[in-house]
């Protein structure tokens, strides 16, 4: 497990094929519309690897499908070359703190009656980890003490979101997975996080798969772009290739679309 | 004649410890023009918009006055614990879109009896006819309206809840519109869309709007005129295009920079990495801590405001010069 071959997939995904008609379930925002059509990626160790499209898309589904939310029709998920969808139970909760989700509702993801210090010894006490105290893990995401207190309400929203990935860190996770993880923030912040982020992957040896609709903050994080729209994934490319030859018309659209808002002011 | 005028506006907890929340902004909303909040989480934008329509919980304090003036109705609100004031301005002069479209509706009722419900009160509790709500959301740019009336939010995609969530405060027959972060879920094809509905009933309705938003390239390329707020502050209020030629407050030069490298996609120098911890208010400039000018000065006490030419100002000791 703990082996790191840049050569070998962390994660594998192939032909994934995702039917709603019975599971709208998950901790993601429920998805009515779209399913997931027999989509294939492979994400390396090291990896930021970003899936975009817009919302409805089937992003999310993928990612509740790698977290055992739910059943996909079709395909295979491999995680270091064992395949989560068909192992048993037992040894599918041995790797599952090993891939930590981070919501992209984070406004809900943080239980509103407790205190944030309440909130952080909870996780670490189901983790059982003693090597690290909460001041150093909000250290670690750039958080002083003096937030401990506060209720999540009493937080802004990049506040919450950094506490929402301390706590995804908390069980040591080889693979995390991001859904929208800036959208919802404003530019210093974003760039706060992604900065965070890009430290983090290095400092903890993290791979991250993400998902998100904004292509210009996206493109300084991620190094593989994967486009997806109506349950299919496109296009697939190293993040500067796909700005600068972008081939599937949506993609055109989407790349274009991104240049003419960050034409407002260069 | 501006439609509507805050002026001072401080919101406070009412603790032993009091926090701030808001300290002291003023701005105006021409009719007819889009004003763009900006500022980072957790800077007070949110805030301003419930302070506007009387929504803060109570556990707040309130000070400051509004001025709302439309044609043949004038209401200055002075005292903000009064309830009943705000009841003739809001949905019918002033309305408000949430981020999350979709959670601000009813889930249990379809979209269309929730127009229906809007356009009653609108229109002093007359009936309405399916009709008339099905050709209201053709006017407002739908083209199934029936789908849409039969609907129930959880049924609409986020682009189209977004849509309907327009239509909705539109109903109420609003003046003012307050959009508070519309499009922040919305990739860049559905967000231009809403974007471009947006300006246009903006035209058909008259309507004058606030945009709130974190996305700065929106905000120049909609809004006529710019409140950057920051930590509770409104450190400068500018007409866009002055804004965009020469902020004067370091904090918007540094967000413009910051900007300007995203926008060229390079990843921006190194920031100050100090987080802002919300509602703390220091008795300086709140952005001593991360300015490239502070002296000491800065750090004693809030600067004072520089009026440009009424009612547009800075608030900065060393403001910078045009370049
Ligand atoms: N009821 C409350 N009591 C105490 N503090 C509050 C309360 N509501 C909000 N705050 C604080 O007020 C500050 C401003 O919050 P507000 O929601 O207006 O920010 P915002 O600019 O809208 O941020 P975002 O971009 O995250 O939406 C935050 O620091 C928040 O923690
Ligand atoms: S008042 Fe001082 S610290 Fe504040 S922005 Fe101006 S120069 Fe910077
Ligand atoms: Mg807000």
């Amino acid at each position: 497990m703990e082996q790191k071959d840049k050569n070998r997939p962390i994660l594998s995904v192939s032909n994934l094929t995702i039917d709603y008609a019975f599971y709208r379930v998950g901790p993601f925002s429920a998805q009515h519309h779209a399913a997931v059509e027999n989509v294939s990626f492979k994400v390396y160790p090291g990896d930021c690897f970003a899936i975009v499209g817009e919302s409805g898309c089937g992003k999310t589904s993928i990612l509740n499908a790698i977290l055992g939310f739910v059943r996909p029709k079709n395909g295979a998920i491999f995680y270091n070359e064992q395949n989560l969808l068909t192992m048993a139970r037992r040894e599918f909760r041995l790797y599952r703190p090993e891939i930590q989700p981070v919501f992209q509702d984070f406004h809900n993801a943080l239980n509103p009656r407790f205190r944030i210090i309440e909130i952080l010894k909870e996780s670490l006490r189901i983790c059982s980890r003693k090597d690290i105290s909460i001041e150093e893990l909000i250290a670690v995401v750039g958080l002083g003490t003096d937030i401990l207190n506060y209720f999540p309400h009493q937080l802004s929203g990049g506040q919450k979101q950094r506490i929402v990935i301390a706590r995804a860190l908390i069980p040591k996770p080889q693979l995390l997975l991001l859904d929208e993880p800036v959208s919802s923030l404003d530019i210093t912040v974003a760039v706060q996080i992604i900065k965070l982020l890009k430290n983090l992957r290095k400092k903890e040896n993290l791979t991250f798969l993400l998902v998100s609709h904004n292509l210009p903050i996206i493109r300084l994080l991620a190094n593989r772009i994967a486009i997806m729209k109506n349950g299919h994934i496109f296009e697939e490319k190293p993040t500067e290739d796909l700005f600068e030859t972008p081939e599937h018309p949506y993609t055109r659209a989407l790349v274009n679309q991104a240049l003419i808002s960050c034409q407002s002011y260069q | 004649m501006p439609i509507l005028s805050i002026e001072n506006l401080s919101v406070r907890t009412r603790k032993f410890k009091p926090a701030s929340l808001l300290e002291d902004i003023s701005f105006v909303l021409n009719p007819g023009e889009t004003l763009a909040v900006i500022g980072e989480s957790g800077a007070g934008k949110s805030t301003i918009c419930r302070a506007i329509l009387g929504i803060l919980p109570k556990s707040l304090e309130i000070r400051g006055c509004m001025n709302y003036n439309h044609s043949e109705i004038e209401i200055s609100i002075g005292n903000w614990d009064d309830d009943r004031q705000f009841t003739p301005l809001r949905g019918s002069e002033i309305a408000l879109i949430f981020q999350d479209a979709a959670g601000s509706m009813n889930p249990l009722r379809k979209c269309g009896n929730q127009i229906r419900d809007i356009m009653k009160t609108a229109d002093n509790h007359t009936s309405i006819t399916k009709q008339s709500i099905l050709d209201f959301l053709s006017q407002t740019g739908f083209r199934e309206p029936d789908t849409i009336y039969r609907s129930y939010p959880h049924q609409l995609s986020g682009g189209m809840a977004q849509h309907v969530a327009l239509a909705l405060a539109l109903a109420g027959q609003p003046k003012i519109l307050i959009a508070d972060e519309p499009t922040s879920s919305l990739d860049a094809i559905s967000k231009q869309k809403y974007l471009d509905r947006l300006a246009i009933m903006k035209k058909k309705y008259d309507l004058s709007l606030i945009f709130i938003t974190h996305n700065l390239n929106d905000a120049l390329s909609l809004s006529d005129s710019i409140l950057v707020l920051y930590r509770g502050r409104a450190v400068e209020f500018r007409k866009t295009a002055d804004l965009k030629t020469s902020p004067k407050h370091p904090y918007t030069g540094d967000l413009l920079n910051l900007l300007r490298s995203v926008n060229q996609s390079r990843m921006p120098d190194e920031m100050a990495e100090n987080f802002p911890v919300g509602g703390n208010h220091d008795s300086g400039c709140p952005y001593c801590q991360k300015c490239s000018r502070a002296t000491a000065l800065c750090g004693k006490t809030f600067p004072p405001k520089t009026i440009i030419e009424q009612p547009y100002y800075f608030c900065c000791n060393y403001p910078l010069e045009k370049k």
